[in-house]
């Protein structure tokens, strides 16, 4: 919680500002009352003197302008530091109180304190004396946030040399603050005649809390006695499918998504493997099998091999034959038109192709799955993929157009069968137009607002209404923007729903945000499209900007001096969790994010101001 | 594009400008702070005008774009903020995909305030192929050489880019870039542009 600072001391603050204002305005309008002065226009002062604000909701005027009343609310906060300011930490700030009169008072950044360490790869025969050997590797400290939906904190090393400390400044933990995770990831890039560190220990996850500076004491990855999954790949004819690279995937946490968990191992001709798996984990795992070709060569043509629900407390054997009616490689010439603005059929540059095949057998799976991106306006792309009978009937597409395209994305769409095939170049295919979404960004006076930026994104309740699968893909869409004309008119092109999927009519949220300095403040809105089987576009009604509430506050350091440079987030914090009860596919852990309402940097005198919607 | 000055301006009519303005943030709002010494010098700055006017009109500069007969300005990326911290070049940027992938703040300078600045986001451009860029976003002119735009990172991560490392180049362009076509970064003859480098290392969501 931030305390307020007296008004007293704010109103002291201003007097001299106020004064000096009110002397230029007077000789200002005097001047040009004789009619010999000529300004060229600029924005119009809110005020001269608290007078001519808001008195009653206690407002008070300095700068020209009317700080205060504040929208209801409850806020948190994220105050970063300016980048060369090695000696202080980003800090949330789970409660902020704005008073009346708009100043948000200090606002202090913390010192951090050092989180550092060696990561060291464990001796893995105990009764053999070794030293530890260095290794590289990834870490990764995260904290959940201090408020719901909050950016919590997250800092990442990466690839930390073998034999080289890290120290990684965090916010000091402090009694009833959620530990940190610190996750080490050990490097896993493949080098000729050299064994990775993540061929060596598996990942590890530790919970710590960070009280002081900590030694660089060494991480020990790896302990002997970890559960290990062994096995080999065969062909159906029994022949070892070498240089395969082996992992599995899992999680810790069960609410988080899975990640690589264990030794990643390369098979040999015989298509062995075997893998060692990280301690702690939360549920089974994944065996993923994936093709690689030598060092700087590209991957032969082959299924990547899944092996699903495998017990992650105990040592297992898993030998996997991949099945004969795969087939060998066929080539797919692929092109990909749309309609221009100038109603010209072009190719689509810069879309993203995928094709996507898989046979399932029990808990083991084999996956054939390319993805390109059409590299110029010919529109023409080509994928490599297998021919056989139990999986080229199979073959799903899915294409995503770049950013700002007006084509709309297609997804999970059936292939013709390539069974058989060596070679196989289908008619052109024609990408759908997206729906024109149009409207009107208006002023508090209802003027139209000009340069404003608009930007569609689908919302929370749209996304997590769709399968996984679907929901991943239209996630990944690249947001649809736009700026306002002088009327105050945007256009959008948006996709009015997911292919193949049934009921997955887009809602959108509408980002709004006028141009920097302009005073309006920045706000979001809702727009589910119309469900329609066709649609060509529609309009959203007119978007009216609330009044503007400015509020401001100084960003100061632990010794109380200002910081320059350094950034506010302010937050609008719901703890309205409905939603996840409503929709079918919300993830487990419900992350909704809390609104961001305003961010800006402070100046030299680490004075930070912001511009809030006043509902 | 904005001239900074007239022959014809008899009174240096840029400080004059800014003395009409609300100047938040400005060096003069920060001095008028300052008690005594400050109400002093604008005493005298206030003498000095009422004797300039007196002797002649004073006509400050014009700031219609359409005027300007000056040479295009570059922009320039001042900082690229993520949710949580300033990203500082060329250091891997972690991107997760989709909806949890957040948005970067890109703070520019443009000394033509008139102009509408582009910002694109590359990913592996020119390796080997010139490809569109994935995220793109205006910052509109608001008369002021200094502005932010959000810049959504949904789209920027794509399943194959799980696990590898990219090449990200931010690029700021003053004038619309052709997006498309042979070399998507091409703009007319006049445009100029800015961009920062990053090692960009996509993830799936993470929650926790």
């Amino acid at each position: 919680m931030i305390a307020a600072p007296s008004h007293h001391r704010r109103t002291r603050r201003a007097t001299p500002a106020r004064r000096a204002a009110a002397w230029l305005a007077a000789l200002v309008s005097g001047a040009a009352g004789a009619g010999c002065l000529s300004v060229p226009e600029g924005p119009k002062p809110e005020c001269q003197s608290t007078d001519d604000c808001d008195r009653g909701h206690g407002e008070v005027c300095e700068e020209n302008v009317c700080w205060g009343n504040p929208p209801a609310g409850t806020f948190a906060a994220v105050l970063s530091p300016p980048s060369s300011r090695h000696d202080l930490v980003s800090r949330e700030i789970p409660q902020v109180i704005i008073p009346d009169f708009g100043w948000m008072g200090d606002l202090a950044l913390e010192a951090p304190v050092q989180l550092s360490g060696k990561v060291v790869a464990a001796c893995l025969t105990p009764q053999l004396p070794c030293d530890p050997t260095p290794i590289t590797a990834t870490v990764t400290v995260a904290r959940r946030s201090q408020f719901q939906g909050g950016p919590g904190f997250k800092a990442v090393v990466f690839n930390v040399a073998a034999g080289d400390t890290f120290s990684i400044p965090v916010p000091r933990t402090r009694v009833n603050d959620d530990l940190y995770t610190v996750t080490i990831l050990p490097d896993s890039t493949q080098k000729v005649g050299v064994r990775s560190a993540a061929e060596q220990v598996p990942p590890r996850r530790m919970q710590v809390a960070v009280t002081d500076n900590t030694s660089a004491a060494p991480i020990q990855l790896g302990s002997p006695g970890l559960p290990v999954i062994r096995g080999a790949l065969t062909d159906s004819l029994g022949r070892g499918l070498a240089g395969y690279r082996v992992s599995a995937l899992g999680r810790w946490d069960p609410a988080a998504p899975a990640i690589e968990v264990s030794t990643v191992a390369y098979t040999d001709a015989q298509g062995a493997y075997a893998v060692t798996l990280s301690d702690e984990l939360a549920s089974p795992v994944e065996l993923v099998a994936r093709p690689t070709g030598p060092a700087g060569m590209a991957a032969p043509i082959a299924p990547v091999i899944h092996v699903s629900n495998i017990d992650a407390t105990q040592s297992s054997q898993h030998d996997v034959t991949q099945p004969s009616n795969l087939g060998t490689p066929v080539q797919l010439d692929l092109v990909i038109e749309g309609v221009n603005s100038g109603g010209a059929i072009t190719g689509v540059s810069g879309a993203t192709v995928t094709v996507t095949g898989t046979q399932t057998s029990g808990l083991t799976s084999f996956t054939m799955s390319d993805d390109q991106v059409v590299a110029d306006a010919s529109g023409r792309v080509t994928l490599h993929l297998l021919n056989g009978d139990g999986i080229a009937g199979d073959y799903r597409l899915s294409i995503t157009p770049p950013a700002g395209s007006s084509q709309g994305v297609v997804f999970d769409q059936k292939l013709p069968s390539l069974v058989g095939l060596v070679r196989y170049a289908p008619p052109p295919m024609r990408l759908a137009t997206r729906v024109t979404l149009s409207g009107r960004v208006l002023d508090s006076d209802q003027k139209p607002l000009a340069n404003v930026a608009v930007t569609a994104r689908p919302s929370l309740r749209f996304l997590w209404t769709l399968e996984p699968e679907p929901q991943a893909f239209v996630a990944a869409i690249p947001a649809a923007t736009a700026r306002t004309f002088n009327d105050g008119v945007f256009v959008l092109s948006v996709d009015l729903a997911v292919p193949n999927v049934a009921q997955s009519w887009s809602d959108y949220d509408l980002l709004i945000e006028p141009p920097t300095g302009s005073g309006a403040p920045t706000v979001r809105s809702e727009f589910p499209l119309p469900r329609a089987s066709a649609l060509d576009a529609a309009t959203v009604p007119d978007i009216t900007l609330p009044d503007a509430a400015h509020v401001h506050g100084r960003i100061t350091g632990p010794d109380g001096k200002s910081v320059e440079n350094a950034e506010l987030k302010l937050y609008r914090v719901s703890t309205q969790l409905a939603l996840c009860s409503e929709v079918a596919h919300a993830p487990a852990s419900c992350p909704i994010p809390a609104q961001l309402l305003s961010r800006n940097t402070s100046d030299s005198e680490g004075t930070v101001r912001l511009v809030l919607p006043r509902p | 594009m904005t001239r900074m000055s007239e022959p014809r301006s008899i009174f240096c009519p840029a400080s004059l400008h800014k003395l009409l303005q609300p100047q938040g943030g400005s060096r003069l709002a920060r001095l008028v702070h300052v008690p005594r010494s400050l109400v002093g010098n604008a005493l005298s700055l206030m003498s000095l005008l009422v004797l300039v006017t007196l002797v002649g009109c004073v006509i400050p500069p014009s700031l219609r774009i359409a005027d300007d007969a000056g040479v295009n300005s570059p922009p320039a990326i001042l900082s690229i903020k993520s949710d949580q911290l300033e990203l500082a070049e060329p250091k891997p940027v972690f991107i997760e995909r989709s909806e949890t992938a957040g948005d970067l703040s890109v703070s520019l300078i443009d000394t033509d305030v008139g102009d509408t600045l582009y910002v694109r986001i590359f990913v592996d451009y020119n390796l080997p192929d010139r490809l569109p860029a994935r995220v793109k976003c205006v910052a509109a002119p608001n008369s002021k050489p200094l502005r932010t735009v959000t810049c959504s990172m949904a789209g920027l991560c794509a399943m194959a880019d799980i696990g590898v490392q990219r090449n990200m180049t931010i690029v700021v362009f003053d004038r619309p870039p052709e997006d498309t076509g042979a070399d998507p970064q091409q703009m007319t003859a006049d445009g100029l542009s800015t961009g920062r480098f990053y090692f960009l290392s996509c993830q799936l969501p993470q929650t926790t």
